[in-house]
């Protein structure tokens, strides 16, 4: 429901919070730095692609124009196949020797041909081969015939040639066509890659937009959620709540100032209570002020009346005389009575004002020991110890108040205890030093202070025992606030009430 | 989670789905059980039209034409590769003999064709005739036995397979990040990026007679 009012009273609307703004802004930017490189990467692909299909083109022109010169090659190299078989031909018409001699030295001399053949005008064929060194299974082969005539125009046989080709020739052709067909199915396929590379630019740049964004949206959620439970916070304070309190946790600057508004907002609600305190303290000294001097004045009067009245007695009626001893007798004891209420109350009402001075603990400590020590003489058995802090800490206070702070806690504990029976009584006043403060304690084996009434025993004349005035305690505490300190009411150890006095410490310096 | 297998999972997400070879087109093929040989006859005419001038003067001017056919046998319904194998087509004009060759090469061995029309030749490096498919003892016989069908994917002129750094300085940090980006490109830039042509298909179901 607080969180509801909280809402309504900040009226922002959707787009006005700054957990949206900052997510908001956060992906714009992200959506402009990822198209801004998107954009630039395209135009770097459409750039070099454009360089890459002048290339290709030029590169497919430079193989085109090879394809007819491969032709030429062979067309010319199938005319000197032919002009090679006709030369043999003529040389072999005109030899001198056998054919077989002509061949043997024919075929050996010519050695791209694989297989040398003459058909003579009778019938029988002369070959030669090199078969087993150029096999047809690896070698394309080429054949050439051409038949001759002698000088008497009969012909004078066929020589026919089969040439081995030179596999290099379409080795280094084929070579050229298989580069050509890569550029062109390169060319061809320029479009789609393009695309496809814009496609995973595209899928890139999504999923780096996408995790960017779900990274901003944590921060700043993180971020804004510490900014808006700072706010909520201060706004119930804003509304007189000092109990609030900001749950924004972290180590960053919005945590760090969540912590120091906390501390701020105890030492305001410390300080809210100390003054709220010290004023009823205040209206109530006044009220004790004036109740003992309405109630002092009359007292000598009747108290000198009263003596009057026994010393003119004449003594002639006994009965008379007995009955009027006792009354003034009576009337003696409650003025008395009223005459030491009237001290409290004065006593209270005139709490001097604090005077402080630097000052050591364990002076305090041994002058209060020394001067109220007597607190129980009355039963020897009874015990009050006081032990002093080591290093004896330097606290700024004023020595007089704050041994009458002591005597106080250890009068009320003493009387407390022999009221509840305690024999015998045991006492304990003892310090601790922290580096900032200086706590004092008083313990005692009394009837303790309920859980509930632990605060309550500091108000004015808020008292259990039957003899108390209940002022003590509320004198004890105004002076304790008057140091900056405070005080508080525990369960003893000893197994009665607990005292503590947390007073700020001084510097050693 | 490393890069890596993340790039690949991105890179495969669109193959899996449309993975299953089912849901290829289908063309008629003939299936033959010949001794321990399954031998397929199939027609693929459109992987070197007619009209296709560009294809038909690169034949004309003597360069080697490559059709490489990879044939896989799938048990059908059940994505069980039974076997794979790959035939490569090669037709070409013979400018010295003015003929036209078609060279095969099946199971490590080349064989050639002699032919004296392009359409011929054309005709017959597009058919796949009586060509052996797996071993019958690599299919099941029964009475209900299962279905196979031959996924079959056929290049013409196969781009060059290089590494994505153009061939050059493979291994460091920043050219394996270019090879894993040329991938998933190569991914989505589809069949028309590996070759001149693909026609990617499968068979009719068949089976072995019990």
């Amino acid at each position: 429901m607080a969180e509801q009012q909280d809402g309504m009273r900040m009226g922002t609307s959707f787009w006005g919070r700054l957990e949206v703004r900052v997510i908001a802004a956060l992906a714009l930017l992200g959506t402009l730095c990822v198209g801004a490189s998107a954009y630039l990467v395209n135009l770097a692909v459409d750039y070099f692609d454009a360089r890459v299909g002048d290339t290709l083109v030029r590169a497919q022109a430079v193989a085109g124009q090879v394809e007819p010169f491969h032709h030429a090659l062979v067309e010319s190299q199938i005319s000197a196949y032919g002009a090679r078989t006709r030369a043999l031909a003529l040389e072999f018409a005109l030899r001198d020797g056998s054919p077989q001699t002509w061949l043997d030295a024919a075929f050996a001399r010519e050695s791209d041909v694989v297989q040398l053949r003459i058909e003579l005008p009778d019938g029988r064929t002369l070959a030669r081969d090199r078969e087993s060194e150029y096999p047809h299974e690896s070698f394309e082969w080429f054949d050439v015939a051409h038949t001759v005539q002698g000088a008497d125009g009969k012909t004078a046989g066929t020589v026919q040639a089969v040439f081995r080709i030179d596999p290099a020739i379409d080795a280094r052709y084929q070579a050229l066509g298989s580069e050509k067909r890569d550029l062109g199915a390169e060319q061809a396929s320029r479009d789609d890659v393009e695309r496809a590379v814009e496609r995973v630019m595209a899928i890139a740049s999504g999923l780096v937009l996408l995790l960017s964004l779900l990274a901003g949206f944590a921060v700043a959620r993180a971020t804004t959620r510490k900014a808006t439970e700072l706010s909520r916070a201060m706004r119930r304070v804003a509304s007189g709540d000092l109990s609030v309190r900001s749950r924004a946790k972290g180590t960053d600057e919005l945590g760090q100032l969540s912590l120091a508004f906390n501390d701020m907002l105890d030492e305001l609600q410390g300080a809210q209570e100390r003054v709220a305190y010290l004023q009823r303290i205040g209206a109530w000294q006044e009220m004790a002020r004036r109740i003992a001097h309405e109630i002092k004045n009359p007292l000598t009067p009747i108290l000198l009346a009263v003596q009057q009245l026994r010393d003119k007695d004449p003594g002639n009626d006994a009965r008379f005389s007995a009955m009027l001893r006792t009354s003034t007798e009576i009337v003696e004891d409650e003025v008395q009575a009223l005459r030491r209420m009237v001290t409290s109350f004065s006593q209270f009402a005139k709490v001097p004002e604090v005077r402080t001075e630097p000052v050591a603990l364990g002076r305090v400590l041994d002058e209060f020991e020394r001067a109220y020590g007597h607190l129980t003489d009355e039963d020897e058995d009874d015990v009050l110890t006081v032990r002093r802090a080591e290093p004896d800490p330097q606290i700024r206070g004023d020595r007089q108040l704050l041994k009458q702070v002591l005597v106080n806690l250890v009068e009320n504990a003493v009387l407390s205890a022999r009221e509840a029976g305690r024999s015998p009584v045991n006492v304990q006043v003892h310090a601790e030093v922290s580096p900032t403060a200086v706590v004092v304690y008083v313990d005692d084996n009394g009837p303790g202070i309920p859980n509930g009434r632990r605060l309550a025993v500091f108000e004015p004349y808020e008292t259990t025992r039957e003899q108390g005035t209940g002022l003590g305690l509320a004198i004890v505490k105004k002076i304790v606030l008057d140091h900056d300190g405070e005080v508080w009411a525990d369960a003893s150890p000893l197994g009665g009430a607990r005292f503590a006095i947390r007073l700020p410490r001084l510097g050693d310096d | 989670m490393k890069r890596r297998p993340l790039l690949i999972g991105l890179a495969a997400a669109p193959l899996v789905a449309f993975a299953r070879p089912e849901s290829l087109s289908t063309r008629k093929a003939r299936v033959e059980e010949v001794g321990a040989s399954v031998l397929m006859t199939l027609e693929l005419p459109t992987l070197i039209k007619a009209r296709d001038t560009d294809a038909l003067k690169s034949i004309d001017s003597s360069f080697d034409t490559t059709l490489r056919y990879s044939l896989r046998v799938w048990e059908h319904g059940t994505r069980e590769l039974i076997t794979s194998r790959v035939v490569v087509v090669k037709i070409r004009r013979d400018p010295w003999k003015k003929r036209y060759v078609v060279s095969t090469r099946a199971e490590g061995k080349w064989t050639k064709r002699f032919f004296e029309t392009r359409d011929a030749a054309v005709a017959a490096a597009t058919t796949l005739r009586r060509q052996k498919v797996a071993a019958v003892g690599q299919l099941e016989r029964t009475e209900d036995g299962p279905y196979y069908f031959v996924e079959v994917l056929a290049l013409r002129n196969p781009l060059a397979e290089t590494d994505a750094a153009g061939g050059t300085a493979r291994g460091r940090g920043g050219d394996r990040d270019l090879e894993w980006f040329s991938r998933i490109v190569d991914v989505l830039a589809g069949e028309r990026a590996r070759a001149e042509k693909v026609v990617h298909v499968r068979t009719n179901p068949f089976y072995l007679l019990p």
